[in-house]
């Protein structure tokens, strides 16, 4: 009885990265995912210890600027009307609308809106601590063989689900898709 | 040292002379020993090489996949992945239900496996760009291999289940988005004593399971140890590191080192409950100090602590590393334990050792502190002994009614 146990315990952790993988392919989707362009700004470089990968920050992960004539930290506009009731580890949502190439930020929110307006596109995310956001794209594995672009020549395309889930799809280097996405 | 050979020759001969055995019966038993010495030298040889070679060919394997890891299609690693995760489980399966006796070999496969999982989350991670710095991965790991541990009862995945949550509570601990969050600025003081108590927990579930066969706890007791000889070493140190605490930042959390607490007061409580030796008691009443430590520094670093608060701590916390050498060697030698008195010989030692560069300074400081700690080595010594004494004429006194 005890190892039939122990069997059922191996299809179930089988079955866990079946259905994670399923979830990833976008198979549990019922719309089509939409692909969209965003900007990165630069941050620190790879990190050896886990492996070969880049470091990706957009313009909506930081909620503040510093502001050299007042000598403050500012609440950047898209942010500024969320700010001061969010908790570190609260959910947000993000809103994107098309600007030329790639999409930006113009609003974080801690609600989710019913209804979006044509073209724009919202994901989810979290609030971390100190205007910091996260949305779980924030790394981007490549082969070793390869050298890490300058990252001001660095556009993102990300795969944004009907549920508000955000992937990385593929990167772009001035604007030519650098390594080929899934 | 002398031989094994030599001193079976050695002690044969004085038998020899005692008229125990004669001279075929010599004879007979050192040729024995010397046919068991040779298959154990040929069996070690051949383990050694056999070990070295599967080595080598593991390493080969994973070298050859690796430069070609580029080249391997998403759908062929994940199909690897799947086959080595379910093939190491049903592999070891398999030979159970054929009544194989080759536990280490069957043990090392479901090991692999419970290994497997967690290089099936980074896998995963990799190919969908995931990012994610909660430790989440080892909070599933962990979820993931715990339950098999008790299923087969297995000593090595109970420790790497240990990692697993160590590894969770540490990085989610301190990932600033978590709702349980260690408080910070004072995130140190919350994770020594969530270390404290959680080895406080294992040492005495762990001790007082030891005679329970299917009880995975007893695989415990070393990892718990090393973790308890180590915060206590670095509370040693607790004088540096007070200032740390009273936090301002809001956000933090003490539900990790409360849960820990619990863990621990519950492991006492079962040990007091469980407690049919009478020689366990003194370790009880250490371990029942080191949570009442970790309870009062939890409860100190919630406000701004004083310099003499800090000092209190490290103090108490030499005297219970002491005292805990000391029941380490009394113990080892009651049970004729090698290694438990030499963890004790080693404790002292270093903490000695320790002591003197942490706190050489003015003579009269490193004086006075120095007869104070004489004092309570001497005390420690005395008592230990005293109860040590009474121990063993209770045991002559009920052999002899007996």
């Amino acid at each position: 009885m005890r190892y039939k146990l122990v069997a059922c315990m191996v299809a179930l952790q089988m079955f866990f990265f079946l259905g994670w993988i399923a979830f990833e392919q976008g198979l549990l989707d019922i719309e089509a995912p939409a692909y969209i362009r965003v900007r990165t700004v630069p941050v620190d470089p790879r990190d050896y210890l886990s492996g070969q990968y880049m470091v990706l920050s957009y313009e909506f992960s930081v909620g503040s600027r510093w502001n050299e004539e007042t000598k403050t930290m500012e609440p950047l506009e898209f942010v500024k009307q969320a700010m001061p009731q969010l908790k570190p580890g609260q959910v947000v949502w993000v809103y994107l609308h098309p600007s030329g190439d790639v999409y930006v930020p113009y609003r974080i929110s801690s609600e989710k809106s019913e209804s979006l307006p044509v073209g724009n596109v919202a994901f989810r995310g979290r609030y971390i601590n100190y205007n910091r956001f996260e949305y779980g794209i924030e790394k981007y594995f490549f082969p070793e063989t390869l050298q890490q672009p300058d990252m001001k020549d660095v556009t993102v395309e990300l795969k944004v689900t009907s549920r508000g889930i955000a992937r990385v799809n593929r990167i772009f280097v001035q604007g030519n898709a650098w390594l080929k996405g899934n | 040292m002398a031989s094994f050979h030599k001193k079976l020759e050695d002690l044969l001969g004085a038998a020899m002379e005692e008229g125990i055995v004669d001279g075929s019966a010599r004879d007979a038993i050192i040729s024995l020993s010397q046919a068991r010495e040779r298959k154990k030298g040929l069996l070690s040889l051949s383990s050694v090489l056999g070990g070295l070679g599967g080595f080598a060919v593991m390493l080969g394997v994973i070298l050859v996949i690796s430069s070609n890891w580029q080249q391997i299609s998403d759908w062929m690693k994940i199909s690897g992945f799947l086959l080595l995760l379910v093939g190491a489980h049903a592999s070891a399966l398999f030979m159970r239900s054929r009544g194989s006796d080759k536990h280490k070999t069957m043990d090392s496969l479901h090991f692999l496996g419970a290994g497997l999982f967690l290089a099936g989350i980074g896998l995963i991670a990799q190919i969908y760009q995931l990012s994610s710095d909660s430790g989440m991965a080892y909070g599933l790991w962990f979820v993931a291999i715990l339950p098999l541990a008790l299923l087969l009862r297995s000593a090595s995945i109970t420790l790497m289940s240990l990692v697993a949550f160590m590894l969770f509570i540490y990085i989610n601990g301190h990932y600033e988005a978590s709702i349980f969050r260690f408080p910070t600025p004072d995130s140190f003081t919350a994770a020594l004593v969530f270390n404290m108590a959680l080895a406080i927990g294992l040492v005495s579930f762990a001790i007082f399971a030891r005679d329970k066969e299917h009880s995975m706890m007893r695989h415990l007791l070393i990892p718990g140890g090393f973790i308890l000889f180590f915060v206590l070493y670095i509370t040693g140190f607790y004088n540096e590191a007070y200032q740390w605490s009273g936090s301002t930042v809001t956000g933090g959390s003490y539900v990790y080192p409360a849960v820990a607490i619990l863990f621990g007061l519950g492991g006492i409580g079962y040990g007091f409950m469980n407690m049919q030796k009478e020689r366990y008691f003194q370790f009880l009443v250490v371990l029942s100090g080191v949570l009442g430590l970790s309870v009062i520094m939890l409860f100190l670093s919630m406000e701004k602590m004083s310099y003499t608060a800090g000092v209190a701590i490290a103090l108490i916390s030499w005297v219970l590393w002491f005292w805990l050498s000391f029941l380490c060697i009394s113990y080892g030698s009651f049970q004729q334990q090698k290694g438990l008195v030499n963890i004790g010989v080693a404790g002292i030692g270093l903490g000695v050792m320790t002591r003197f560069f942490d706190l050489i300074g003015s003579m009269l400081g490193t004086g006075t502190v120095f007869i104070l700690g004489g004092v309570v080595l001497l005390t420690l010594g005395w008592a230990l002994e005293k109860w040590r004494r009474s121990i063993i004429a209770r045991w002559e006194r009920s052999s002899h009614a007996v």
